[in-house]
């Protein structure tokens, strides 16, 4: 037998470019954030780039390996595997897999609280037409168990859904009945006010393994400012609604999040300190919506994005400092932010997805039978604009996929095709969100330079990159630690 | 509020490159765009009088030699992008009605 000869197995000395996108650092405009498609990254100088994108790195020099080995150039193209980027790229996706796991159930629009920037079109606590009937609730489970998701969170939201607990239990058991046969992962959250539940209904969601979602804006003054109430007692009921779940459910069964108004913007420290008085190791910083009554009360309740990203800075300040001192407290979106930038692996929050996680994963089932794709087009359709509904709980879920409202998604859903994203950077860990696009532009596509959902990722993207970069190995352990941890909870950042 | 001009050489830059660099300052100014054989000149005027415009220039040069270095990067990848996405994402279509379990 002969062997080939030598120069047979010495491999082209080339190397070839892979799809990758870069950026800027806005604090060194010498350097940029280099992605691949999948989401690895490094940073480099910027001429170093230059030379790589025009062939002229050197096998020999580092930047060469740290390249070949984030997927960002293929060294000798004759005999590298690609099939390590294929597999990053489908981990990162992996929530196509299974369609929508988020199924939404509003049992009632009734609510007893007057929120001046309420997302959803509440109705008086009397007003009963504006419950989820039984016929539809037993359409809906039919549904539910149309989608081929093996794990299903099934949230009930308002208005307020503890005024119809009756429909929530008999939903709860039509869905673990028909899960006997069909062995799906099943989780239950119930997004609540808490406010005159009752012992029943704890030992409702214990025996069925709930979890509860609350809004908790703050201190005290702040809170029953931001939900009044004619008693001034929303903040006590809330907390006492906390305590007493927490008593029947377990301390991690409960979980709050803030929606900021212009008033919270002013107290960012405060709002961290309660969170620590109560004794959350989590905190959801939410801004405003440009949906339902909070877009009647902008003008009063409204900041802009630059105002928030000032208030995030500070807060995160306050919580490295909780977490410095020995008390662990994340920031959900935050921890999302990081997961996406610091491992490998696919998240559930539907607003970071692309494709959009509207209608592919999330899917909410209306009062009235009228099915959308996310609580925003219901909102929507509660201020007379239908454009994204999906159709009738009774219809199949063919339709509703195949529905002009999902077409109009589809066509402005992939952020890897949307102008301007097609080019950023961060876009391997951001989402299209076509209908907060139309609700606040008038135009699903949208137009970036003028964006807030654009303004917002990118600022505070930006933010996480530097403070992981330029902070102390302190702060940078305590990010990285958020950005590890295992939960599944993100799907509960849209309640409440 | 003071209108800024910058004009950017026709034999270096496409008008593909130049737009997509300008298309970012839409959000703080107004934007026009005029060729010729030899360049391309761009006016930018500030939609509003607040804010710093003293660097605008130099960054908008920094952007359309980013640009350029995308489109160089578009040229060299998109063949193999769209083949890896597809193979990618083979798998991660919905089963047929019935077939969903």
């Amino acid at each position: 037998m002969k062997f080939a000869a030598r120069h047979a197995f010495v491999g082209n000395p080339g190397y070839r470019l892979l799809p990758l996108r870069f950026r800027r650092l806005p604090w060194d405009q010498g350097r940029v954030l280099v992605t691949s498609m999948s989401g690895d990254w490094l940073i480099a100088q910027r001429n170093d780039l230059e030379r790589a994108v025009t062939g002229q790195l050197d096998p020999g020099e580092p930047l060469f390996a740290d390249m070949e080995s984030r997927f960002l150039i293929s060294a000798d193209p004759d005999r590298s595997t690609l099939a390590p980027l294929l597999s990053q790229y489908r981990t990162r996706k992996d929530y196509l897999a299974e369609g929508p796991r988020l199924h939404i159930f509003v049992v009632s629009l009734r609510c007893h609280h007057t929120c001046a920037y309420c997302q959803v079109s509440r109705r008086a606590v009397g007003q009963t037409a504006f419950d989820m009937t039984e016929s539809t609730a037993q359409h809906a489970v039919g549904r539910l168990f149309d989608w081929p998701a093996k794990t299903l969170t099934i949230e009930f939201q308002g208005g307020e859904p503890l005024l119809q607990f009756d429909r929530v239990q008999q939903l709860t058991k039509l869905i673990e009945q028909r899960n006997r046969t069909e062995k799906r992962a099943l989780r239950f959250v119930i997004a609540s006010t808490l406010h005159d539940l009752t012992d029943e209904q704890l030992s409702f969601m214990r025996d069925h393994g709930f979890e509860l979602s609350t809004s908790l804006d703050g201190p005290e003054w702040l809170h029953n400012l931001n939900r009044p109430r004619p008693e001034r007692d929303s903040y006590r009921k809330t907390v006492d609604g906390i305590e007493r779940g927490r008593r029947v459910l377990g301390d991690d069964a409960v979980s709050a999040l803030t929606t900021l108004t212009r008033r919270s913007l002013q107290v960012p420290k405060e709002i961290i300190d309660e969170y620590r008085k109560l004794g959350f190791h989590s905190i959801s910083l939410r801004p405003l919506s440009p949906y339902g009554f909070a877009r009647k009360t902008g003008a009063r309740h409204g900041y802009t994005i630059g105002d928030f990203l000032k208030f995030y800075e500070v807060a995160l300040d306050r919580l490295l400092q909780v977490n410095r001192n020995g008390y662990f407290l994340e920031e959900t979106y935050t921890r999302m932010l990081l997961s996406l930038l610091l491992t490998p692996f696919s998240h559930g929050y539907v607003d970071l997805r692309s494709p959009t996680g509207a209608g592919l994963g999330a899917v909410v089932y209306d009062y009235d039978g009228r099915v959308y794709p996310s609580d925003e087009a219901r909102m929507l359709a509660a201020m007379g604009d239908h454009s994204f509904a999906l159709g009738q709980v009774d219809e199949s879920i063919e339709t509703w996929m195949s529905s002009p409202g999902m077409q109009r998604i589809l066509g402005a859903g992939v952020a890897e095709a949307l102008p301007t994203c097609a080019d950023c950077a961060y876009v391997p860990f951001c989402g299209a969100d076509p209908i907060d696009h139309y609700a606040r532009q008038g135009d699903s596509i949208g137009h970036r330079p003028t964006s807030d959902f654009c303004r917002k990722q990118m600022g505070l993207f930006d933010t996480l990159l530097r403070r992981w970069e330029q902070g102390s190995s302190e702060d940078r352990d305590i990010l990285e630690g958020w950005a590890l941890r295992a939960t599944c909870r993100e799907g509960v950042l849209e309640a409440a | 509020m003071s209108t800024i001009e910058v004009h950017l050489d026709a034999g270096v830059f496409s008008a593909d490159i130049v737009t997509k660099a300008t298309h970012r300052y839409t959000d703080a100014y107004f934007v026009e765009i005029k060729s010729s054989p030899a360049d391309f000149v761009v006016r930018l005027t500030p939609k509003h009088a607040e804010g710093d415009t003293s660097q605008i220039a130099e960054h908008l040069r920094n952007d359309v030699l980013d640009e350029k270095l995308r489109a160089l990067v578009r040229s060299e990848t998109q063949d193999i992008h769209a083949v890896l996405i597809e193979a990618a994402l083979r798998q991660a279509l919905l089963p047929q009605s019935g077939q969903g379990r």
